[in-house]
Order: C-alpha cells, then sequence, then structure tokens
C-alpha cells in the first residue's frame, strides 16, 4: 500500500490527520455547519481511498484536490459565526467564544499549505499504471 | 526527461495554488452574498438605486431639514445636549456655597473619577466616537476649563500620573466604567465592582497644599451599562478599597471626601450617577455645603453642569428616583438576581440550553415600585394603619421611620432662588380631560425657573384595591420668571389615570378586569416632590401637620395646596372599554396557588418574601419550552405575488411636492399592496429585520435603516453620518459626503434618559425629538431604537440609565413628547422594551413573574400613551418572559393589550435574536409580533430559518395571515416615515452591482481560468512525459528501475 510513495504524498497524509484532528476541534465551534464535517470526512474518505486503490491519476491529483477542500472548508465555516465575530469585535462578547473557530480554521489553513507544498513534490517514487 | 517532471509538479503546484484560493473565494462569495447588506452599509454602497422616469422636476423631499448643512444640526444637538444638562441638574442641599464665582474662586476637583467621569453608558446608551475627527467629548475638568473656571492643575496632574492607571476604572475597555457587561447566560450574581477611587495615601503633602484655600468640587462616580447588574453583596476590586455596597460610598471616597473637607473652602459634591447612590451621611454632614446630582450627562452635558455651578444657569431640575438611605430597603430588591427553576438546564433538568428559560424573578412588591413604596408607607405610618411601623423592610432592622428611609424623594430639588407654588384650582371630569392651575412666584432674589408637580391620591379601602397614597398625575414648566415675579402655569392630565387596575371587578358585558374608580375623595396636590404633595394631602384631610415628616428644612407643608374631588360611585366602565384581565399568566400564583404574598398596604409586614425556588407546572413548560405555535397545513392558502403596478408610495397622498395624508389601515388598497409582495420577500423582510429594514422590491420599499438608540444614533452601529449615504444620494439635500468635516461625528451626544427626565420639560424634551429627527436625515435613518421607557424598579439595575425614572407618569409623557417630535420629521421611534425588562442579568429568557395590577398601574402605564396616541410608528419588545411566554410573542399583550385596548397601529420589532429558539419567528409572528431583528441568528438554531421552512409556511394559512398583518402594521407605519423620502408615483428600482461584487466575480474568474490553465498544463505535460518514457522504453530496451515522477 505504501510501497512507492513519495514524500509529497506523506505530506498529504499528514494533512489528511489534520483534517481527522480539525473534525474533533469543530465539534468545539460555538455555531456548526454539518456542510463542515462532512466535507473534512470526504478529504478524509479521498485519502483512503488513495492509499487503498493506489490510483496514479488520484494520486497526482489528491493534493490539489485536497487543498481547495481544505480551503472551501475553512471559508465555509465562517458562514455561520460571523455574527459572533460581529459581537466580538463590538465587544458585546467574549473572544473565547470565538477562539476555537481561529484555531479550526488555522489547523485547516496548515493542512491547506501542506497539501499545496505536496503539490510541488512528488507523489510516487515510479510509474504504477 | 527530469526537466518535464520537475515543471510537471510546478504547474500541479500552482494548480493547487489557485484552485485553493478558488475554492475560499466561492466559500466568501456565499458569506459575502448572505451578509451583502452590512457590507453594503458599512462601505457606504447600495445594490439598489431609486430612479425617476416621470419628466420635469419633481420634488420627493417630504421630510427635509430645517438646516442648511450638517455643521448647523451637529451645533444645534450640542448646544441642546448642554441645555438639557444644566437643567437636569438637581440641587439637593445647598447651604450658600453655590454658586462658584468663576472670577475669585478657583476649584479643586477631588476625586480619581473627576478625571474619568461616566458620560453615558456601555452599548446601547454609550457615548462612543472618534477623537480624530475633532469632536470632543466632554470631561469635567474640559467643560469647566472652556467655562472659565480656575482648575487646580496639581490635583489634575495627579489624577493624570501613571501611579493612577491601576485604580482607574477601565470596564470593557474603556476608561471611566468598572462594569463587565456580558450577553451570556449566568448563573451566579455579579460579584465585583471596582469604584475607581484612589486610597488618601496617594495625596502627597504638596498636591493636598495645592487645594488649601480652594473651593472642593468632590465627584463621585458610578457608571452604567447594558447587558450588566449592580449586585449588593459585590465586592470593591479597587485595591484596597471596600465598600458596605456598589451604591453605597467606599472608603477610599470616604476618605477623599474627608481631605477635602481638611483642605478646601466649601465641599460641593457632584453625584455622577445615574443609579441612586446612598448618600445619607452627606446630607447630615453640615461639612458638606452642596450636593448636586449630574447623572451621566452625555459629551456635552458637563459644559451645562459648570453653567450651574457658576449660576450661569439656576439650577430646576428635579430628580426621578427616590433617593433612599439604603437602596436595598425597597420591597422589590427582595427579588432581584439569578434565581433559577428546579428543572434548570445546569442542574440536570429537562429544560435545555436551547430553551433559555433557567431563570426567574417574582416581582412580590406589587405596585410598590419607588415612592409608591416608600410615601404610600410613610401615610400608613403617619395614620397608624396597616402595620406600618412594622420592622419588615427597616434599613437599621428597629420600628420602620420615613425619616430613616429617605434621603431625598421622587421629585425633589432645589434652585437658587426660592419660589412658592398656589395650587388655585383643578378642573375636569372623569372621561374628559383634566386642568391644575398652578401660580408660581419667585420668592428668592434670583430669576429662575419651577417645576409645577400635580400629584393625586385615591381613596384607599383597606382590603381592597392596592392603592399609592400618591402618584404623578402631570407637569408643567415655568418659563424663568424674574425675582418677585409670578407665572401660572396649566397642567393638563388625563383623568384615566388616577384610576386602578381590579382584577376581580366584573362590568356590565360579564367581563372581568376593569379600570376602576373607588368612590370617594381624590386629593390633588403639589409640592417639591411625592413626599412634601403627599405632606398636604395628610395635613389636609388631618388637620395637622404636627405628625409630619419632612426631608429637609426647605419642605413646606401647606394643606391649602390641595383640591378635593368627590366621586360618588364607584365607576368601573368608563376607563374599561376592550379591557378585561390579560395577563394572569404573568401572575406566578395562577400556575402555583400561594406562590407569593404580594406587598399590600393590609399589612405592610407581608410580602417580604424571596422566591428563589419553583417546579415549573406542565403548563408553563408549553412557555418554557418555546412550544406555543407549531405550523400546521390548515386554510385555503393567502395570495403573493400577484401582478400589480401598486407601490408603496401609492398609498400616500402627495400634493404639492408634500405628503399631505396617507391610506387608512382598512383601505382595500393595503390588501392588494400585500398581495404584490412574494412570500419569499415576506420572508425575507420578518426574519431578517435586523438593523436593515428589508428592502421589498415588488412594492418599491428600498432598504432602511434603523438603529439604537436613547442617546442618539450610536457609535458602533452608525460610525458617522456618510455611513449609509451613496453618491447616487448626492443629490438629496441632507446628503453627507465622506469628505464633510462632521461626517465621522459621533451623534450619540446627549445626556441619559435620567437626566433628560430631571428637567421636568416637555419643551426641551419635544426639541430633542426634533433634532433626534433630524440627525435620522442627516444619517439617512428611517428608525431609532429610542427611547427606553422601562421603570427603574429597583436601583441595582445597571441598565437604569436608559429608561427616565421609577415613575410611569414621568415615562410616559416624557417618552410621548420626544416620539411625537420625532414623528414630526419623519422618524420612526422605537421605544423599548416592551415590556417588564427589569434587570440586565440573564435578561434573554428570564420568566418575569408579577400582578396584572402591578404590570398595569407601573410599566404598561409607562408605555400607554405613547401607543395609543401612535406618538411612536414602532415599538421594540423586550428580551424576557412575561410569566412563561417570551413576551415578544405574547399574543394577550401585542394584541389583546396594545392593538384591541390602545388602538396602536405603528410596527413591532423585537429586541437582537439572543436566544434563537425561545425568540423564535413562529412564536413570534403568530403571537402578534413583527420583525425579528437578526440577520443570520435562526441559521443556527434549532428551529432553522424561516426559509427553510417555506413549504411548511406556505401550507399554514393562518401563519401567512399573521405575517400579512404584521408587514402590513410595518408599512402602514413606514409610509409615514422619511422612507419616502425620494419616492414619487413613478419611481423605479435599479438593480446595480456594487465594486466588491465585481471584484469577487473577477478574481473567481481569474482563479478559475488559471486553475483550468495550470491543470491542462499539469495533464499536458503529464501525458509528454508518458510518451517520453515510452519513447526512451523503446530507444533502451532496457528495464532498469527509475524513479518516474508525474
Amino acid at each position: 500500500m505504501m510501497k512507492n510513495r513519495a514524500f509529497g504524498f506523506y505530506l498529504t497524509l499528514v494533512a489528511c490527520v489534520l483534517a481527522l484532528i480539525d473534525i474533533i476541534l469543530y465539534t468545539r465551534v460555538m455555531y456548526k455547519m454539518v456542510s463542515v464535517f462532512v466535507l473534512l470526512i470526504v478529504i478524509i474518505l479521498i485519502e483512503v481511498c488513495a492509499l487503498a486503490l493506489n490510483n496514479k491519476y488520484l494520486n497526482d491529483w489528491l493534493p490539489v484536490i485536497q487543498a481547495a477542500l481544505l480551503g472551501f472548508t475553512a471559508a465555509r465555516s465562517f458562514y455561520v459565526m460571523v455574527n459572533q465575530i460581529g459581537y466580538v469585535i463590538a465587544g458585546l462578547d467574549t473572544m473565547d467564544t470565538i477562539q476555537p473557530l481561529i484555531v479550526f480554521v488555522a489547523v485547516a489553513l496548515i493542512a491547506m499549505l501542506i497539501c499545496i507544498l505536496s503539490a510541488f513534490l512528488r507523489q510516487q517514487k515510479e510509474a504504477v499504471d | 526527461m527530469g526537466k518535464g517532471r520537475k515543471s510537471g509538479r510546478m504547474w500541479r503546484g500552482l494548480c493547487s495554488v489557485t484552485a485553493s484560493l478558488l475554492a475560499i473565494l466561492i466559500a466568501g462569495l456565499g458569506i459575502a452574498n448572505a451578509n451583502a447588506a452590512i457590507i453594503n452599509v458599512r462601505m457606504g454602497l447600495v445594490s439598489d438605486v431609486i430612479v425617476e422616469t416621470g419628466e420635469g422636476e419633481i420634488d420627493s423631499i417630504y421630510y427635509d431639514s430645517e438646516f442648511s448643512s450638517l455643521e448647523e444640526m451637529v451645533k444645534a444637538k450640542n448646544a441642546l445636549a448642554e441645555e438639557i444638562s444644566s437643567e437636569g441638574s438637581v440641587l439637593f442641599k445647598n447651604n450658600g456655597a453655590l454658586p462658584l464665582n468663576k472670577g475669585s474662586e478657583k476649584v479643586t476637583l477631588w476625586g480619581l473619577n473627576s478625571h474619568t467621569p461616566t458620560l453615558g453608558g456601555m452599548i446601547g446608551s454609550s457615548t462612543g466616537f472618534d477623537p480624530s475627527t475633532g469632536q470632543v467629548a466632554y470631561g469635567i475638568e474640559e467643560a469647566m476649563t472652556e467655562k472659565g473656571f480656575s482648575l487646580n492643575q496639581d490635583m489634575i496632574d495627579l489624577y493624570s500620573s501613571d501611579p493612577m492607571q491601576g485604580f482607574m476604572r477601565r470596564g470593557f475597555g474603556q476608561p471611566g466604567h468598572g462594569l463587565t457587561p456580558a450577553f451570556t447566560a449566568t448563573y451566579e450574581n455579579q460579584s465585583e465592582y471596582p469604584v475607581g477611587e484612589i486610597p488618601a495615601s496617594l495625596y502627597s503633602d504638596d498636591v493636598l497644599k495645592s487645594a488649601d484655600g480652594t473651593a472642593a468640587v468632590v465627584v463621585l462616580s458610578r457608571d452604567s451599562s447594558e447587558a450588566a447588574d449592580y449586585y449588593p453583596t459585590e465586592k470593591n476590586t479597587t485595591e484596597g478599597d471596600s465598600y458596605e455596597r456598589p451604591l453605597a460610598l467606599s472608603d477610599y471616597e470616604k476618605a477623599m471626601i474627608e481631605l477635602a473637607k481638611k483642605h478646601s473652602t466649601k465641599v460641593i459634591v457632584l453625584l455622577n450617577a445615574d443609579n441612586p447612590l446612598e448618600i445619607d451621611e452627606l446630607k447630615k454632614d453640615a461639612a458638606i455645603d452642596a450636593i448636586l446630582w449630574v447623572g451621566a450627562p452625555g459629551m456635552n452635558g458637563f459644559l451645562g453642569v459648570a453653567d450651574v455651578l457658576s449660576g450661569d444657569v439656576n439650577p430646576s431640575g428635579h430628580i426621578s428616583d427616590t433617593y433612599a438611605v439604603n437602596s436595598t430597603s425597597s420591597p422589590a430588591m427582595m427579588n432581584f438576581g439569578v434565581y433559577t427553576y428546579d428543572n434548570a438546564s445546569n442542574a440536570g433538568g429537562n429544560l435545555t440550553e436551547a430553551n433559555k428559560a433557567d431563570w426567574f424573578l417574582v416581582e412580590n412588591e406589587g405596585i410598590y415600585v419607588g415612592y409608591k413604596y416608600y410615601e404610600t408607607r410613610y401615610e400608613d405610618e403617619v395614620l397608624g394603619q396597616g402595620n406600618a411601623s412594622n420592622s419588615a423592610g427597616s434599613s437599621n432592622g428597629t420600628a420602620w421611620k420615613y425619616e430613616n428611609e429617605v434621603s431625598y424623594p421622587f421629585g425633589y430639588g432645589l434652585s437658587y432662588t426660592t419660589f412658592e407654588q398656589t395650587l388655585d384650582d383643578v378642573t375636569g371630569d372623569v372621561g374628559g380631560t383634566g386642568e391644575a392651575a398652578v401660580t408660581v412666584k419667585n420668592t428668592g432674589d434670583v430669576a429662575g425657573k419651577s417645576v409645577a408637580q400635580l400629584y393625586v391620591q385615591a381613596p384607599y379601602i383597606e382590603g381592597g384595591v392596592e392603592k399609592s397614597a400618591v402618584q404623578l398625575l402631570g407637569f408643567a414648566k415655568t418659563g424663568i420668571i424674574e425675582p418677585g415675579a409670578s407665572e401660572t402655569v396649566t397642567v393638563s392630565f388625563d383623568p384615566r389615570y388616577m384610576a386602578s387596575y381590579d382584577t376581580e371587578a366584573v362590568k356590565a358585558d360579564g367581563t372581568k378586569g376593569a379600570w376602576i374608580l373607588d368612590s370617594g375623595s381624590y386629593y390633588f396636590s403639589i409640592g417639591n416632590g411625592a413626599h412634601e404633595a403627599l405632606n398636604n394631602i395628610i395635613a389636609k384631610k388631618l388637620g395637622s401637620s404636627d405628625s409630619l415628616v419632612t426631608t429637609t428644612d426647605d419642605d413646606v407643608i401647606n394643606p391649602d395646596n390641595v383640591v378635593e374631588w368627590k366621586i360618588g360611585a364607584r365607576d368601573i366602565e368608563t376607563y374599561s372599554a376592550n379591557v378585561e384581565n390579560q395577563l394572569q399568566e404573568a401572575d406566578i400564583n395562577t400556575f402555583l396557588p400561594g406562590t407569593i404574598e404580594y406587598v399590600t398596604r393590609s399589612d405592610w409586614s407581608k410580602g417580604w418574601t424571596t422566591v428563589d425556588s419553583l417546579m415549573p407546572t406542565d403548563e408553563m413548560m408549553v412557555g418554557l419550552t418555546n412550544s406555543m405555535y407549531e405550523l400546521t397545513k390548515n386554510g385555503d392558502g393567502v395570495t403573493w405575488g400577484k401582478d400589480s403596478d401598486l407601490k408603496l408610495i401609492d398609498l400616500a397622498t402627495i400634493k404639492n411636492g408634500k405628503i399631505t395624508g396617507f391610506a387608512d389601515f382598512d383601505d382595500p388598497r393595503w390588501d392588494e399592496l400585500l398581495d404584490e409582495l412574494t412570500l419569499d420577500e415576506a420572508i425575507q423582510f420578518i426574519e431578517k429585520g435586523g438593523d436593515d429594514i428589508e428592502n421589498i422590491n415588488s412594492i418599491l420599499l428600498p432598504r432602511l435603516y434603523e438603529n439604537d438608540g436613547p442617546l442618539g444614533f450610536t457609535y458602533d452601529q452608525v460610525a458617522g453620518y456618510d455611513v449609509r449615504w451613496s453618491a447616487s444620494d448626492s443629490s438629496r439635500p441632507t446628503y453627507v459626503a465622506s469628505t464633510d468635516p462632521y461626517a465621522k461625528y459621533a451623534d450619540n451626544t446627549m445626556p441619559t434618559e435620567p437626566v433628560v427626565a430631571a428637567t421636568w420639560n416637555t419643551e426641551l424634551v419635544k426639541r430633542q425629538g426634533e433634532l433626534y429627527g433630524e440627525a435620522a436625515l442627516w444619517s439617512k435613518e428611517t428608525g431609532i431604537i429610542a427611547p427606553g421607557m422601562n421603570l427603574h424598579r429597583v436601583p441595582y439595575n445597571a441598565r437604569n440609565h436608559e429608561y427616565y425614572s421609577e415613575d410611569a407618569m414621568l415615562t410616559s409623557i416624557m417618552g410621548t413628547a420626544v416620539c411625537a417630535a420625532m414623528k414630526t420629521k419623519g422618524l420612526q421611534a422605537q421605544p423599548k422594551h416592551l415590556a417588564f425588562n427589569h434587570q440586565e442579568t440573564n435578561r434573554s429568557g428570564i420568566s418575569t413573574f408579577m400582578s396584572e395590577q402591578a404590570a398595569r398601574e407601573n410599566e404598561l402605564r409607562a408605555f400607554q400613551e405613547v401607543m395609543s396616541s401612535n406618538a411612536c410608528l414602532s415599538i421594540m419588545t423586550a428580551f424576557n418572559r412575561v410569566g412563561t411566554e417570551y413576551v415578544g410573542a405574547n399574543d394577550n399583550l401585542l394584541v389583546n393589550i396594545i392593538r384591541n385596548e390602545w388602538g396602536y397601529m405603528g410596527s413591532i420589532v423585537t429586541d437582537m435574536i439572543n436566544g434563537a429558539d425561545y425568540m423564535n419567528w413562529r412564536n413570534i409572528v403568530f403571537g402578534g409580533g413583527g420583525n425579528c431583528l437578526t440577520t443570520s441568528a435562526y441559521d443556527t438554531s434549532q428551529i432553522g430559518t424561516m426559509a427553510a421552512s417555506k413549504k411548511a409556511i406556505a401550507k399554514d394559512t393562518e401563519f401567512q395571515k399573521q405575517m400579512k398583518l404584521g408587514i402590513k402594521y410595518w408599512l402602514y407605519s413606514l409610509v409615514q416615515s422619511n422612507a419616502m423620502n425620494g419616492l414619487t408615483y413613478t419611481s423605479e428600482l435599479k438593480h446595480i452591482t456594487t465594486w466588491w461584487e465585481k471584484l469577487i466575480y473577477a478574481l473567481i474568474a481569474v482563479m478559475a481560468c488559471l486553475t483550468v490553465l495550470f491543470g491542462g498544463l499539469y495533464a499536458v505535460n503529464g501525458v509528454r512525459n508518458k510518451k517520453a518514457v515510452k519513447a526512451e522504453d523503446m530507444a533502451v530496451r532496457t528495464e532498469e528501475p527509475k524513479e518516474v515522477e508525474s
């Protein structure tokens, strides 16, 4: 399963682990969206598929897909938190109410950057198809 | 080969960058679109513009400014604020120390809070502004300096020095505040409040020496805030300081006063607080020469205060609350703070966090709030009835005595001169109107104004309906009366407000509950406050004043200042049309009989009960679990989206460029207009009724704006007069360009409401309303969430600064005057918070229980006149529950009382949706409410958004009828407002894409192209590499393993 994997692939695996952690982190966010959970699970499933199938095309596009999904997920998570952020900026509520969101988004963006970095690197040591 | 593979990875890498940015932009676009209105407002943009398709010049400015520039308007508001503060300053005590002589007397300002005084509150009535604009918020130092006082700079330097910073109040990050507001639920009472004074040890010998020979102006401050309360057991967190209660003087304050007494020629105490401080020791201290209450006077108010200190203005204010010796001594304080149901969510009960229903408040005091308690018990003490001398409620634990309980009574205030008032006559009749003629003579040697306060005593029958021994009925303020001169003023009143509410009365039509006028003598009297008026009445009844207690040496007892009316038979019909009991479920005894014994005149020892435990019944759980209404399939549906050319402006009659009338509420064209709306538009209008009033394109209603608050439009919501304007509005006469030097000025400059109330001057208040209307024209606002008209149930409510008084009539008269004046300028006043918002702690969702008599005679009486006269075009509901039902969805209040009894025709909006499930749109719409003040709170609620329930709504005919009715009230009020400015019978709406929308679309297009390009290049590169590999394979015919990267 891991034969012929190059460093780039392992980076997507790291991003996938971060996505998994982000699922847990997202449960702590004040207002949540089901679609964010779904997107994170999709990211993980794609990685699992890439691992299981070891398909060249999937492997090649994996970091691009994951980076885009992670970026979308990070931005999407703000949708229902806009008001709360406004309250905090206006001083009507405390910073700790949006801190979990900040942590969640930071992890998602780090995962996204890792995927982007991965996209510049090799995914496999040799052609497999 | 290697180069090709590397370039392939480069294209993929770039593709991942652009694809990620594209994904972020797409998600961001969704968020931006959902919040487009807010973004546009903040950026001064509009997405829809009104265009004129008619021929020729059309004057469509129906509400125009009296000013030719924003500068003129700002200066007029500042001047009025100064005048209100000077007339709203209340002189409690003066042995001749005031006024000060600016020319000869140097002043030392004492107290760290003189350096950071309280100007307003936090959040709702804040005085936030941007100093870089050149706008000035006058503290005491700045104001007195500007008015020509010579101040002791050494003391100012001390308070400005670095070591003082640690002692300074800095609540919410703002100097001059110590409260800690929170929008979140709490299960503990407030525990800390820093007074912000410094220890005596920090006054160096040099500084003290600098004060020698100067006049001391000692400043005692407490601050105010929305979403916060004081609590009697709080600890002073100012390092090393302590107090018995936060509204009592702290040790540091006392020590500072002692220093001031030691080092000054005279000591004048300035009370810079809207919550009554406990100052009996200062009243009795002969070394305290004068006490002047100034409240929280706003950004310009201290200029007016300085005029009072110098004698340029003779004080004529009268206090709008009772100043008790111990503010916890009133029965209302028995129940104030945090009390949770036995099944609260935090205790593992079956109430949930989403229910937001854990807390309750039982108002045991009945009608006896403020002076209605202290003065009524006083009469009973004097007359030896009702067990009034019992120790219950005594602040020192001994027999209750008025002189031990009240420092300064409601309505009290002195002048630099003296006046003699004579109640000449009281005329009128029940069912009609009443008038009192009062002659006021200036018997002193300084010109000044005086207030004629008219009170009435209704006959109390032991064991019958509870009655206050005295209640304010009306008042009038004189002009400036020269020494020796007189003026006769007329106090108009409505005799309906002499009536009491009897829940047991059965009227001729068989319904239960009525406004009653018992048979017997009704005594009218005047006085310098409620106590003096009551003393007159008691003296008249007893024929002697021997046993009466005066609060100060200035009190006069004059039984001749009493006029008696007699009512022969008990009247329960005159003021009871459409009236019957509606708030029985606000009484906890209805659900749980015997829970509370209300305070009663028949025995003053009863009712002093704290209710700290309640287990809701099944019936109560209906309201507590927000289950008042569910959508069902019923009826034949309603019409939406009907094709018609009728527009909202068509319902107005326009002649010669002026709106001369508008269609009656029953005009069938309203229904035609409402049929034009689509269901989507109706849903959006109701569920997104935030600070923006949603546009309804089908009837040509443009997007409109409404914002806080009582001091003027708050800076955190309207950051300058220019923010609502766009370039397309530049032809409007009140258009403000961002280049206008006053464009970024804050509008929230007025004194707080207790100061306004203390003027007892309706002419000033009317002018305030007019200038709020002017500010709306210059800032393109249609509604202002003001005034606050809840009552000061207890002195410990830290939001009392947003409400006028403990008294319903003073609140009613002031509120009605300001709203009626706003209306003349086309501004939609939204008084708040209907009703019973009596504490800020857990205001969101708290169950508030009271007797129906108390509800109607106190809080609802405050709102009744402004709504029944339709002086306000809109009303904001409160956060709390009445009984167990959310007040913004309580049809007994919102339909049966305010519509059917009072005839209110304006619109209704909730307060900010803070608890989306208990403030849910289903209950609100069906309970007679209007719009929901939120943009997205329902997105995160269990009930979900209206839009998501559109299909279910479309099947519920009754619900849709209620939606239409709520919108109809809104449109009916908007057609009477400045919202019609710019609209004509030939106007049309044109949609424009804003620059930021164009930018996002362009970026998305660019990123999409780049993603496709880089992805394509990567794919092409991959194909080439594959071909190259095959070619190599063919060429070398070897199968050596090598690393291949695609």
